[in-house]
């Protein structure tokens, strides 16, 4: 925003882009005034509701701090497509020990001055979207540069394949003890820092706290773990309101049977928790004294429904990461990666089959030329990783981090960098997530099923060949 | 064979996958068996596939109904599962040494369960399973860290299905699997299906090996499309007379989503919970593509239609229905068995509005976990067949 306040009357971009703010703070405008660009007694009431809101003299003007809140001033360079500033969403999921791939990702964004007007996470991806947003006591990139400290080194994973720094043994103790454990010095040891001896003392101290930790874990049980106690450290919830970005995460409601999403205004520790309560490793988490929830990564492993359902008309592109899918469909090496590969497994399905629909959708949509019918164009940030790899990137241990972490932060590197150089057909080439799905065999057989959903550019590729290649592949 | 079953049709069925859905599966396809309805494809996977094996070409030649019948025997008696909360009698342990030992248990002398024995506290129950009991606990076991599962198969399967008649079979069937070389989700239709190829479509990871056949690894296609939706797809695409029909049998997902009761139950959640879920996205989906193209009236563009067997089970059996004991069993064949009589009496009734009663499309609109998801594809649809859109928001 320049430095001259806009009053009433004022019709410019700059306005459109305040409006465009107050929305994505939750604030609605006037339908008449909406991103009109004109700054009217609608957009003079919702700048005095978010003055109101964040504790500012309720004036409807945009002096200095409502200006620095609604980060107006301070925008990183956006990134556009020709002259317009294109409006990024970025949904976040994924299973856990790949946190660090998301994490080297949003830190190769970061480096590139690229912002997110929305992010929308799923699973493990809340944490990491979090971060990005509302870390406490320090910088998005601080906060994400620290994650391999959660995993374990090499040399202790490898006797006892576990993430004892991450998941706690359940009933009462695990948080005491964990805050026990954070008042007892610890070696000062970088994320990056792959020193045996620094890495393997501080670890062995939280195991043998680990190992110390009462639990009250029965066969009556509802699940093996206690959620992290660590995330009100990491996270500032109350800063996350004032957040000119919105944030989407989701949980299933055990009691009305539906997938819920949690914006920026509802997100708490409780939401956080059941986010990530997967049955099996976490008991189902009340919100505070409502319903009981588990994770919503087995209902929208994606993140994309809050874009469908609240961002559609405020996005003009939505970024998602490669689900990686291939690195889980695969033969297990041991029993415990076993295990992770069964409750993966059709968590992956449903992810690849949720973005071949939204991708399908925004396909047939924009051949269609119908605006009603537009949604936020998808695009996919691949990433660089060997078939050979596949097996280590379940592991919870620390140099499997920082390897996930560089070839996020490339492939973010790379992404953003074709971003601002634009929009062109060689970009859609590269990162259209519907032009990579014409390429995935797995997903055309699928979505042969829904012949409303197939493009017109499709019908060239024909059915036959596919299905005889089906046919010869079954074996007697 | 009696004619009814040479009949065409035109209708397909699927045979969902997920444990608990074997009972009900095997109860409605009874009912299906007994009231004469035949089906030109099968759609099966994961575990609906034994259940639509028993109805297609069970071990006695047209001992469907008993056959049918007599899956609820291998679930454990009362007794001994709440002592011991784990089905021994399906789950092996892993090992060279669980077939012979099977083997060696099926020669103990054992008292006869007639299909009509359907008492909970049947002592000639309990007698068996305390048998199967002590040989499996018997049995030694080589599994370990390093085991890439933590069950072998035995031949169970083999003593039910009468495999060297499947080819002969004068509908389609098609079993699911996924092969993990080419990441292709395959099918094995009647003339490929074998034991062997059976149980590489079953092979959940952690639970067994992925299996090797002809060189090609598999292991279940339930986690892939545990509809077996395209694989009906196949069956009306592959030129064989097309289908105007296809019937889903329900999946467990309204009951399961429960506070587990402890961690078996925890853990078994967490198994079938993204199954059922992938399921119920899929079917919904094109329940919704197919209401919108077949209310627009073009016939070029019609789909089969998609029908729901709901099924229905109690609010006290609702926290049970992933338990592996007797009692349970029995609850979900009857559901089953209940909800397919409901739908064969519209079906047969000719009246067009009963039948739209079990339409896809509108029973999905009322529930909220996949109505919500559905949305995504309101505008486009609208677009593609605007003479339906209307009717499609408010059927």
């Amino acid at each position: 925003m320049s430095g001259r306040e806009p009053s009433l009357g004022t019709f410019s971009d700059e306005v459109k882009r305040l409006q465009a703010r107050l929305r994505q703070a939750g604030i609605d405008i006037e339908p008449a005034e909406s991103d009109s660009g004109l700054f009217g007694p609608g957009t003079l009431q919702a700048v005095r509701q978010f003055q109101i809101r964040n504790g500012l003299p309720g004036t409807g003007i945009l002096d200095g701090p409502t200006a620095a809140l609604l980060q107006l001033g301070q925008a990183p360079q956006p990134a556009r497509r020709g002259n317009n500033p294109l409006r990024i969403g970025l949904v976040l999921s994924g299973w856990a020990p790949a946190m660090t791939l998301m994490s080297g990702a949003m830190l190769g964004f970061i480096e590139k001055g690229i912002t997110f007007d929305v992010i929308s996470t799923s699973g493990v991806g809340t944490l990491i979207g979090l971060l990005a947003l509302s870390p406490k006591g320090g910088s998005a990139k601080e906060a994400l540069q620290e994650l391999p400290n959660l995993f374990v080194s090499d040399f202790l994973y490898r006797l006892l394949p576990v993430n004892f720094k991450l998941f706690f043994r359940f009933g009462p103790f695990g948080e005491p003890m964990y805050r026990l454990r954070q008042k007892m010095p610890k070696l000062p040891c970088g994320p990056q820092d792959s020193s045996f001896f620094t890495r393997f003392v501080n670890d062995w101290i939280d195991l043998v706290f680990c190992a110390m930790t009462p639990t009250t874990f029965t066969l009556k049980s509802p699940g093996l773990m206690c959620h992290c106690p660590h995330i009100d450290d990491l996270v500032d919830f109350t800063n996350l309101r004032r957040s000119p970005s919105r944030f989407y995460l989701n949980a299933f409601d055990l009691n009305q049977k539906r997938l819920e999403i949690f914006d920026n205004e509802k997100v708490t520790t409780d939401a956080y928790h059941a986010a990530e309560a997967l049955p099996f490793l976490f008991a189902p988490q009340r919100v505070g004294a409502g319903n009981l929830f588990t994770t919503g990564a087995t209902h929208d492993p994606t993140g994309l429904q809050a874009i469908w359902l609240h961002e559609k008309r405020n996005l003009d592109i939505v970024v998602a990461l490669d689900p990686l899918s291939p690195a889980i469909w695969r033969e297990p090496t041991s029993i415990h990666d076993a295990f992770q590969l069964m409750v993966m497994n059709p968590i992956l399905a449903l992810e690849e089959l949720l973005f071949a629909f939204y991708a399908r959708t925004d396909q047939v949509a924009e051949s269609l030329g119908k605006p009603e019918a537009r949604l936020p164009r998808l695009y996919r940030l691949p990433f660089a990783i060997d078939r050979r790899y596949y097996p280590e990137m379940l592991k919870w241990n620390h140099s499997n981090a920082i390897e996930l972490q560089r070839v996020g932060r490339e492939a973010a590197i790379k992404f953003a960098d074709d971003l601002q150089a634009g929009v062109d057909e060689g970009f859609e080439q590269e990162y259209r997530f519907y032009r990579w799905v014409e390429k995935q065999q797995r997903i055309r057989n699928l979505m042969r099923l829904f012949p409303s959903l197939r493009a017109p550019q499709a019908e060239a590729v024909g059915n036959e060949p596919m299905r005889r290649a089906r046919r010869a592949a079954a074996v007697k | 064979m009696p004619d009814w079953r040479l009949q065409t049709s035109r209708m397909g069925v699927l045979a969902t996958g997920g444990a608990p859905n074997l009972h009900l599966a095997a109860g409605a396809l009874c009912e299906f068996y007994q009231e004469e309805i035949s089906f030109d494809v099968i759609g099966a996977s994961g575990a609906g596939a034994l259940a639509a094996l028993l109805y297609a070409v069970p071990k006695v030649d047209r001992g469907q109904e008993a056959a049918l019948r007599q899956t609820v025997n291998i679930n454990v008696s009362d007794a001994i599962y709440q002592c011991l909360p784990m089905n021994y009698k399906v789950f092996f342990k892993r090992g060279p040494f669980a077939e012979p030992f099977w083997r060696l248990g099926q020669l103990l002398p054992r008292c006869t369960l007639s299909a009509d024995d359907r008492l909970h506290d049947s002592l000639k129950r309990l007698y068996n399973d305390w048998l199967d009991l002590l040989v499996s606990a018997a049995t030694p076991t080589t599994l370990n860290y390093f085991s890439k599962s933590v069950c072998t198969r035995v031949g169970v399967i083999d003593d039910l299905i009468a495999w060297d008649r499947l080819p002969s079979y004068p509908k389609q069937f098609y079993l699911n699997v996924f092969d993990l070389g080419t990441q292709q989700l395959e099918l094995f239709d009647k003339t490929t299906l074998t034991p062997q190829s059976f149980w590489a479509a079953l092979a959940m990871p952690w639970l067994f090996e992925p299996t090797v056949l002809n060189g090609r690894t598999y292991t279940e296609g339930a986690s892939h499309d545990p509809a077996g939706l395209e694989a009906l797809w196949e069956y009306h695409e592959a030129g064989m007379g097309g289908l105007d029909m296809i019937v889903a049998l329900d999946t467990v997902g309204p009951n399961l989503w429960n506070n587990p009761a402890n961690i078996y139950d925890a853990l078994q959640m967490a198994i079938i919970d993204p199954i059922v879920s992938l399921a119920e996205h899929v079917l919904a989906a094109y329940g919704r593509v197919e209401y919108a193209a077949n209310q627009e009236g073009d016939p070029a563009r019609r789909l089969p239609k998609l029908y729901l067997v709901p099924f229905h089970v109690p609010d006290w059996e609702a926290p049970h229905i992933l338990e592996w004991n007797y009692a349970n069993a029995l609850t979900l064949w009857d559901v089953g068995h209940d909800a397919a009589r409901k739908f064969v009496r519209a079906l047969k009734s000719g009246n067009a509005a009963e039948l739209e009663e079990y339409r896809y499309y509108p029973r999905t609109l009322k529930r909220h976990r996949v109505s919500d998801f559905l949305t995504l594809f309101d505008d486009v649809l609208d677009a593609a067949f605007p003479d339906a859109a209307a009717q499609a928001h408010t059927p």
